[in-house]
């Protein structure tokens, strides 16, 4: 069980309505509710402290835009999460990201984790070994509830890639969480810790 | 607390590492970049709109002055005070800059939101025509709103926190 997405939590239809209006003080307290999750969904996707402000930045520029578009048929933490998942792909897309196998190296553009509780810079360092890809798959269908027709469409691909990707980075987070090796594929294949 | 069920695909083990993920906060001052961002567009935009404001006034002085036997008038009090506030407001703007440097403040916010809120005020105002009466009452809160910043940003110990 995880502690639940804050993109679940409600939202002041009051608030609502006056941003659709225009109102900047909703807009501010909009952004006091949900730029911690949308920062925390980019940056475990993107590992960079710098990239996640600026998907936070871009997607709240956007939403004084966009907020008339929302009809209000979904909750709307669902509906901005889907922005900042977008916003997010992009980057990955941008950064030519999506494509690697490998781990990103820079360990040093993510958050300073020097204070945190030995349990969880330890998580934190396994989601990092991830390749990007898989770190976005997992995030955002363990941690985020999208489903993998969700996914599939988000990264404009089948579900079965979606399924694969999940597969292998939860074999692979599984055996670094029991002290394994890596998996069978992994072990002697001929590309060893790949996903 | 409220949770949520994890997919049922994912074992325990990769379910405990997942929920020990640690959770990080964007720097306080990034929601004053949304706002200047925004409100640099608005500018933008805004000039946009003055300019064709200027233009069309432009435009009618010269039409007037072509008239046989027009006379300037003499300007208004309303108009000088209006003229007044714009400068003031132009040199607040000018120091404002400066004293950003880059730092932000939480406490802030609503004052930067505040300012937003009157640029659109005041575009609307200049969109539909409104007299130097109630424009330059616009300027005056637009001036009384850089002021608060400027003095935020120069003595940010002063600041009550939100």
């Amino acid at each position: 069980m995880l502690a639940k997405s804050a993109f679940h939590a409600t939202v002041d239809p009051a608030v609502l309505a006056a941003a659709r209006r225009g109102d900047e003080h909703a807009f501010a307290a909009l952004y006091a509710q949900f730029q911690r999750a949308g920062y925390n969904l980019a940056l475990r996707v993107l590992g960079d402290a710098a990239a996640a402000e600026d998907v936070v930045q871009d997607v709240f520029l956007r939403l004084f835009d966009t907020i008339r578009q929302f009809r209000g048929d979904a909750p709307f933490g669902a509906w901005l999460r889907r922005l900042f998942a977008n916003a997010t792909i992009d980057e990955l897309r941008r950064r030519q990201w999506l494509e690697l196998e490998d781990p990103i190296e820079a360990q040093a553009l993510g958050p300073a984790t020097a204070g945190l509780a030995e349990h969880q810079a330890e998580a934190w360092q396994m989601l990092m070994r991830l390749p990007p890809r898989a770190r976005a798959v997992l995030v955002l269908h363990a941690v985020e509830g999208y489903t993998h027709r969700e996914m599939a469409t988000l990264f404009g691909q089948s579900e079965s890639f979606s399924k694969s990707i999940l597969a292998r980075a939860l074999r692979r987070l599984q055996s670094a969480t029991l002290g394994g090796e890596g998996d069978d594929d992994e072990r002697g294949g001929a590309q060893p810790h790949r996903l | 607390m409220n949770v949520v069920e994890l997919n049922p695909t994912v074992s325990e083990a990769v379910r405990r590492t997942l929920a020990q993920l640690p959770e990080f906060d964007p720097p306080a001052a990034r929601w004053l970049d949304v706002m200047s961002t925004r409100r640099a567009r608005g500018t933008r935009r805004r000039q946009h709109g003055w300019t064709a404001f200027a233009a069309a006034a432009a435009a009618a002085v010269l039409a007037v002055a072509l008239v046989p036997g027009w006379r300037a008038p003499a300007p208004g009090v309303a108009g000088e005070a209006l003229a007044a506030q714009v400068q003031r407001s132009r040199q607040l703007e000018q120091d404002l800059a400066r004293a950003r440097g880059g730092v932000g403040n939480l406490a802030l916010i609503t004052v930067e939101t505040d300012l937003a809120r009157v640029d659109g005020a005041l575009q609307a105002a200049y969109d539909r025509g409104a007299g130097p009466a109630e424009l330059e009452l616009l300027w005056r809160e637009r001036t009384a709103a850089l002021e608060t910043l400027l003095a935020g940003y120069r003595h940010p110990d002063t600041l009550i926190r939100i």
